[in-house]
């Protein structure tokens, strides 16, 4: 039997919704229902009390305001009686119950609970007061309503009051859903009309405020200068506040204007709000009697009851009629929740909010038409075309050309919301649910949600003003955001959370410290730029000091160092800086300081002229170059030489020898004996006085740095001799034109030299070119733009740039043997040389360079052995030797030829080819471990065994009988258990026969406890046996505690253990703030001692 | 033994409430120090969670540790270490 619900007049979306609650009722005692604001979830809850109106009924409220509009709702309907049709309803606010003892609520008479915007029982206080309640009333039958369940949404304590998993009061408790799309796909909600006007003048105050910090100095900041320059320009031609009022607001509509709810500087308080907005709407023509402001806010108390009574019935403060004048009602939270106004014609939004529920409720002022969108629509309906444009032209509205008439329906319906602060996100997730929404609906999928769809427009009518000029401030609001200081205070975080600021170029960051893959902050790319441009005498260099900087890596000028000096020099008065000092700051001295001022200056003395300009400037802040080796004259110096040449009977002085008297060595010595003989052999013509001289005590020329023109005179040489100039690059001679293989003079490299640095053109190159020179295959003379360009196009048509180095080619992508570009020699040097990170190394690897280590072939790693081999005379290559060249350890070394011998020594058979080819060059495959089976192994570990009672094997145990521990043994048994340990299951056949030799599989205690544990805490051994194959009993036990007393799920919905399990300590602290220390310390210790 | 040269109090305590004293003495230090350089040249912060959880690990062959965390570097990429700090599970490939 249907029944009659006209009494409370539930609208039909409503009596399906009420049904099912009574439906829910039959086997729950708490139901729930989700009703969007403004489509009369009050009626529901009143239909409630009312079919029980012989039980006492309390209904509870978050606001005396809504109490008002329920009462008003009852009062209003002439079918209703408050005291006749509700005896037994109690009307009352949460906040009621706080003051009231266990006693007192557990005394309190009700059958029948109704828990208005029910998402406030997370408030702790009227949570736990509601519980009690319902704790101390076994019998009683609940019913919860509310526009949104989740409670303080993206904060910290954001909780969803029907979690199915969390066990809320209304968990699983909701019958029927019925949303603001719902609403309007039914039409008992309108659309909207939006219109919002950026506030581009206050962000741009914002950036001009930032763009103070901005130095016009730096390139970056200037770009910003400029375009903030150009935003400026925009600004000046774009629509203002004043122009949407006029387009949008009716002379006598009824408007409610949101305020925030603190005023900013004293100035935005709802008074001058008030002022400012009374000069927008005289702009619009008004005069001042037609302007009728209402006001409401929480301290206003009865006064503002009579406003919101006078601003609902359409009077002013006196009770006149006011409807044909503009009514505007100011309010904060008043009309948020519940109390609504009839006939409103929009909303005007001035408060910025992040919290969508605040949104949507101020919002739904605008959409609360008491039901009759429906009727009016069906009304509209039966119009015509030209009736609905005469209406519009009547009510001011307008309407573009060739509208349809649903359109124009829609245009009279809508309410408008004026958003003048920017909430624009919410109005178009609305408007994309909504369209999703009647998507899923056409296509039939059907929900428990009750609509039908008569809606065939789903779109707002959204007009942003300015659009495009905020996009564009936003944009260098952003960017300004990461200006140098905002930049600095997150690196500030990072080193405030780690204690350094050893930033991965990698890392991204949203707040400083967190990694986030998707982070808009690239810290580790603007420690690395401040690493490289930042002088650290600057104040920017000393504040990055301050929180932890490391500039060693950055090479610092000259001129750089020099100011360090001259302030240790302005502090001290001298510049006497002890050869160690180390400093941040340039006086004072730091044991871990970056710049090694004492050095610096140590060899400014040694090398620097003092009648130079940097020697001038040096002398100007107290250097002293006495000690400086150019200080004794050369005859003085020569008389030394000739001491060490009478004590030792040559005159081979090593370059760091140092001297007081000539032939003894001291650390501190005042001479640099070793220094002036090199620059003896260097500058010294040996036919000279001087040359003679020396030549007299042992001097040695051969080594001598030959100048061009030497140099050149023997390449004639060898042109003369051999009619061109294609020496060979491994060409030494002593004569120019005879191969010496221990000649002085490596004549091959520098004619290779010549052709990559010398200009054709020039003298030298004119030169050259008389004796045959070719310059043809110059990878130089290109410049390293047009080379990339070329590699570009390598790029663009091969997609990687994976260059031979003996690739030659003209066009940059065709192999061509005559080729003049020596394109794989420069992507080798490229790769060998350039920094990922510099501005160079971004553009190569814009065309796929690849910087990390070549993938050599066995060829050529064998070559490089083989040079190895050349230089040291064997292949005792140490594992950890880097190289570039076979021969010379480089600690950046892009070759790792030692783990590349290591691994042929347990991967080449030594009789196949490549093992006679490495033998060849004195490889020695005798330690390698695997040539024995595995039971002639096991044979030797039963000797251990057998010999020592055990298997306790130390994993570097060598040997040769299986026992004895031999230091150049052949047999590593000791890695071999450790194999076994690993790789043998201990119940296999092999696995059995080592447990009889006393193997113990088993590296772990507490497995047992481990076990035990995990049964007790429901936690699956097999989903997380790698997790608990590692963790011990003590860290276990620890996080389960900390998880259960934080109320975070030890195992998700999949059994896995939560991600704490497996991080580590470092992370876990980022991350969740706590340290391993403090939850054993906390979780386990003080667990186990109490 | 050797580890309290390295390790501090708090996860040396830890280790051997984890750890067979056997398995313990059985490492070999020259080992040890190999591998630990090697996580601490690649930039393992949390070298001491590796000691606690993975002790395993440094009991094993240098070079096919070496050679596994090269593998397990070009898997994960740049940030591996961060990777492996947040879910140390993925040492377990050393190990296999």
């Amino acid at each position: 039997m249907n029944k009659d619900y006209s009494k409370i007049g539930l609208y039909p979306h409503n009596i399906n919704g009420y049904e099912k609650v009574i439906e829910g009722y039959k086997n729950n005692s708490v139901v729930s229902v989700i009703r969007a604001t403004g489509t009369g979830k009050t009626y529901i809850g009143l239909q409630l009390a009312l079919d029980n109106n012989d039980k006492k009924t309390m209904y509870f409220v978050p606001s005396y305001a809504i109490i008002e509009h329920i009462t008003s709702t009852i009062n209003d309907n002439p079918n209703l009686d408050l005291t006749r049709d509700f005896p037994n309803l109690d009307l009352r606010v949460y906040q009621s119950l706080v003051n009231m003892s266990y006693e007192e609520i557990k005394n309190l008479d009700v059958d029948i609970l109704i828990l208005d915007e029910f998402h406030h029982l997370g408030a702790p206080v009227w949570g736990a007061r509601i519980k009690t309640l319902i704790e101390t009333h076994p019998n009683i039958k609940i019913f919860g309503m509310t526009a949104y369940t989740v409670r303080d949404r993206n904060t910290p304590y954001e909780r969803d009051m029907i979690n199915p998993y969390t066990n809320e009061l209304f968990s699983n408790t909701d019958v029927s859903h019925y949303d603001i799309c719902d609403g309007m796909i039914n039409r008992v909600l309108p659309l909207l009309i939006y219109r919002s006007a950026w506030l581009v003048n206050e962000l741009y105050q914002k950036i001009e405020e930032e763009a103070k910090d901005l130095d016009p100095t730096l390139s970056e900041d200037k770009k910003l200068l400029e375009l903030i320059k150009n935003a400026k320009r925009l600004i000046q031609k774009a629509p203002s506040i004043i122009d949407v009022i006029k387009q949008n607001i009716i002379p006598d509509g009824k408007y409610i204007y949101f305020c925030p709810p603190k005023s900013k500087d004293g100035k935005n308080d709802i008074d001058t709000i008030m002022q400012e907005a009374k000069e927008w709407f005289l702009a619009m023509g008004l005069k001042e009697e037609d302007i009728i402001f209402y006001k409401t806010t929480s301290k206003m108390r009865k006064l503002g009851k009579q406003n919101r009574d006078a601003f609902y019935y359409d009077v002013d403060l006196e009770g006149n009629s006011v409807s044909n004048k503009l009514r505007v009602m100011f309010a904060i939270n008043q009309y948020n929740e519940g109390v609504h106004a009839p006939n409103v014609n929009g909303v005007i939004m001035g408060r910025y909010t992040s919290s969508d529920i605040v949104y949507f409720e101020e919002l739904g002022r605008a959409l609360s038409v008491k039901g009759d969108t429906l009727k009016k629509y069906e009304e509209y309906q039966k119009y015509s075309l030209e009736e609905l444009l005469d209406l519009c032209k009547q009510r001011k509205i307008y309407v573009e050309d060739n509208i349809t008439k649903e359109k124009i329906i829609n245009k009279l319906l809508s309410p408008v919301v004026i958003d003048l602060v920017n909430n624009i996100g919410f109005i178009k997730e609305l408007e994309n649910n909504l369209k999703d929404r009647i998507k899923e609906i056409s296509k039939k999928t059907g929900n428990h949600r009750d609509n039908t769809l008569t809606l065939k427009e789903t779109y707002f009518d959204i007009v942003i003003q300015n659009e495009d000029l905020f996009t564009v401030l936003n944009d260098l609001s952003q960017r300004l955001a990461n200006s140098w200081d905002k930049m600095y205070e997150y690196a500030k975080q990072y080193y405030e959370h780690y204690g350094n600021l050893e930033v991965p170029q990698w890392f991204k960051t949203n707040n400083g410290y967190d990694y986030d893959e998707n982070g808009k902050i690239n810290l580790g790319a603007w420690i690395a730029c401040q690493r490289l441009r930042i002088s650290p005498t600057s104040e920017r260099g000393q504040k990055l000091l301050a929180i932890g900087m490391r500039f060693e890596n950055k090479f610092l000028t000259w001129d750089e160092m020099y100011e360090y000096a001259k302030i240790y020099y302005e502090h001290h008065g001298n510049l006497e800086v002890p050869y160690k000092f180390k400093t941040n700051n340039g006086y004072e001295y730091d044991e871990n300081g970056k710049i090694n001022l004492g050095q610096w200056i140590n060899r400014q003395r040694q090398k620097i002229d003092p009648t130079s300009e940097r020697g001038q400037k040096l002398l100007a802040i107290g250097m002293r170059f006495e000690n400086k080796i150019c200080t004794l004259t050369w005859d003085e110096m020569y008389e030394y030489a000739k001491i060490y040449y009478e004590k030792h009977g040559n005159l081979e002085v090593p370059q760091w020898f140092k001297t007081n008297n000539g032939y003894e060595y001291d650390e501190n010595g005042k001479i640099n004996l070793g220094l002036w003989i090199v620059r003896q052999r260097h500058n010294v013509d040996p036919t000279s006085e001087r040359g003679q001289k020396l030549l007299a005590i042992g001097m040695r020329f051969e080594n001598k740095f030959l100048t061009w023109d030497e140099m050149y005179e023997l390449a004639k040489k060898y042109y003369e001799k051999h009619g061109n100039l294609e020496v060979p690059h491994s060409f030494k001679t002593n004569n120019g034109y005879e191969y010496s293989e221990h000649g002085k003079i490596n004549l091959g490299p520098w004619v290779d030299r010549q052709r990559q640095r010398v200009d054709p053109t020039s003298e030298h190159g004119q030169k050259l070119l008389a004796i045959g020179m070719r310059f043809e295959n110059k990878i130089c003379t290109l410049t390293w733009d047009e080379m990339y360009e070329l590699a570009k196009k390598y790029y663009e048509k091969h997609g990687n740039l994976e260059v031979s180095q003996k690739f030659k080619t003209n066009n940059g992508y065709e192999y061509d043997e005559n080729g003049k570009v020596n394109l794989g020699q420069w992507i080798n040097r490229q790769r060998q040389r350039v920094d990922p990170t510099s501005e160079h190394g971004q553009k190569l690897l814009a065309i796929g360079m690849r910087f990390e280590n070549k993938f050599l072939t066995w060829d050529e790693m064998y070559e490089l052995a083989k040079k190895y081999y050349e230089k040291h005379g064997n292949l005792e290559v140490p594992h950890s030797f880097k190289t570039n060249n076979g021969y010379e350890y480089s600690e950046h070394g892009k070759i790792n030829l030692g783990f590349w011998i290591a691994t042929q020594r347990q991967s080449v058979a030594p009789t196949s080819e490549r093992g006679q080819k490495l033998l060849a060059i004195g490889m020695r495959f005798e330690n390698k471990i695997c040539t024995l089976t595995w039971d002639e192994m096991y044979e030797l570990a039963k000797l251990y065994y057998e010999h020592h009672g055990n298997l306790k094997v130390p994993s570097s145990f060598k040997t040769n009988n299986g026992y004895e521990y031999d230091e150049n043994g052949k047999i590593n048994l000791g890695k071999w258990i450790v194999k076994q340990r690993e790789k043998v299951i201990p119940t296999s056949e092999r696995g059995q026969m080592l447990i009889k030799i006393g193997m113990v599989f088993s590296v772990r205690k507490n497995k047992e406890d481990v076990k035990i544990f995990c049964l007790e805490n429901n936690i699956d051994l097999e989903k997380n046996k790698i997790t608990l194959n590692h963790i011990s009993i003590q860290e276990l036990v620890a996080k389960t505690r900390y998880l259960k007393e934080q109320n975070i799920d030890i195992v998700d919905a999949n059994g896995l253990l939560h991600e704490i399990y497996s991080m580590s300590n470092v992370n876990m602290q980022v991350k969740y703030n706590i340290s391993l220390e403090v939850l054993i310390d906390k979780y386990y210790l003080t667990y186990s001692r109490k | 033994m050797f580890l309290n040269k390295y390790i501090n109090k708090f996860y040396l305590n830890l280790i051997y409430d984890n750890y067979e004293e056997d398995f313990i003495n059985s490492l070999d230090e020259e080992n040890f120090i190999k591998i630990s350089n090697l996580f601490k040249n690649n930039n393992f912060y949390f070298i001491n969670d590796i000691y606690l959880n993975y002790l395993e690990i440094f009991n094993l062959d240098y070079e096919e540790v070496f050679n596994k965390l090269e593998i397990l570097k070009n898997k994960l990429g740049n940030n591996y270490n961060y990777i492996i700090g947040n879910d140390m599970r993925y040492l377990e490939f050393l190990m296999n």
